[in-house]
């Protein structure tokens, strides 16, 4: 896939050019907003919010790391709709956070189902412990540490300084390490930390 | 070693993903060479971050691919040398075939006309079948006339002395030509 070809065409408003950006990415674009808003639901409705504003903004698109741009979409998008959740008093953002179906999501039917009770159990805890961790330092953890992207696109995914990156990150860090070691009995024995 | 906690903390974390100048790597070393805390701190980021990476991907539940509707738009522009393409071009070709072919009808029935009024009495002796001079016609539009010729064969001219066949056959072909402009014109105002 000629990713620089799509794009262009997609800004000529060629909705199946586009659409072909949208499958390369649909997958890490999701995975960044579930991971920050907790559930499946909240996650589908930012992350296809996400893809709209991007295909109507592509003329602000100055080139650089199309990932980068888009995931900077789709976690202002993510923040939209913490905003408004926080606007409504029916539903609260703990309820985010605690959501069932997550576990449910899971599946992946070549895998063991010794080995995916194991992990379906460490993501269980540790999307309980990123859900602890304020916005920011949540989203520069899962772009990081579960996404793989560097400092440098994480700045730009999140319009900040390398300094705010790696400072983010380090808190993030040190506060989901404190989280998980203080619940080291819940985690799977093949994944707890052995004392020295 | 005298680094504040969140120094420390951070050096501790860009450390894992490789991102320390030479200086700071060699400030990383002696810090957890004398700090046993330090050692430990980052032996369980490392185990914390590891943990991260094993954490399974959420599989999508749908494909988010955009339609028309949700793109707000109502479909691709075209590209190419067709990208200048616009109603208003094929609105205005069309207007000038409608044009010619007006006057191509108009002058065809009104030759015809003529003709069936004129009557055989006036009908001019043309030696080519030509304009005859006195007719005073400036265009050379109605250069024909039946005429009669020394054999009494009448033969039949057209507009723009055109034979009728190939006239017909231009008439036809500009109301097709219109036809398709009109056509093409309504369909890019559709999209």
């Amino acid at each position: 896939m000629d990713e620089q070809r799509l794009i262009e065409a997609a800004s000529r408003g060629d909705l199946s050019a586009f659409n072909q950006l949208v499958l390369s990415y649909q997958s890490m674009a999701y995975n960044l907003a579930f991971r920050i808003l907790g559930t499946g639901d909240s996650a589908q409705d930012a992350t296809q919010e996400a893809f709209i504003k991007a295909y109507r903004n592509l003329g602000q698109y100055r080139g650089g790391s199309f990932k980068a741009w888009l995931l900077r979409i789709v976690t202002n998008s993510c923040y939209d709709y913490l905003r408004r959740v926080q606007r409504r008093p029916a539903s609260s953002l703990e309820d985010l956070s605690t959501d069932p179906e997550y576990v449910g999501q899971l599946v992946d039917p070549l895998e063991a189902p010794s080995d995916y009770t194991l992990r379906q159990e460490l993501s269980a805890l540790i999307q309980q412990g990123i859900a602890t961790l304020p916005i920011e330092q949540r989203t520069v953890l899962v772009l990081s540490d579960i996404e793989g992207l560097s400092y440098e696109e994480i700045s730009q995914a999140m319009g900040t300084s390398l300094g705010t990156v790696k400072s983010r990150l380090s808190r993030a860090r040190a506060k989901l390490r404190d989280f998980l070691l203080e619940r080291q009995e819940l985690l799977p024995s093949r994944y707890r930390l052995e004392n020295d | 070693m005298n680094y504040r906690t969140n120094d420390r903390d951070q050096l501790l974390s860009a450390s894992l993903d490789g991102e320390l100048s030479p200086g700071d790597e060699a400030r990383l070393a002696a810090l957890v060479d004398q700090d046993a805390a330090s050692r430990r701190d980052l032996q369980t980021l490392a185990y914390t971050r590891q943990l991260l990476a094993e954490t399974p991907r959420v599989p999508v539940p749908r494909a988010f691919t955009l339609n028309e509707s949700m793109a707000g738009v109502r479909s691709p522009q075209p590209a190419g040398w067709l990208a200048w393409l616009q109603p208003m071009h094929l609105r205005l070709a069309a207007a000038m075939v409608a044009v010619l072919l007006l006057v191509f009808v108009v002058g065809d029935v009104s030759t015809q006309w003529r003709l069936v009024g004129d009557g055989p009495s006036s009908a001019l002796v043309a030696p080519s079948g030509g304009l005859a001079p006195d007719q005073g016609d400036p265009t050379g539009i109605l250069a024909a006339k039946t005429a009669t010729t020394e054999s009494g064969v009448q033969s039949q001219t057209t507009f723009l002395s055109l034979p009728p066949a190939t006239l017909l056959a231009l008439e036809i072909g500009l109301a097709v030509l219109l036809l398709l402009l009109l056509a093409a014109s309504w369909r890019l105002v559709r999209l």
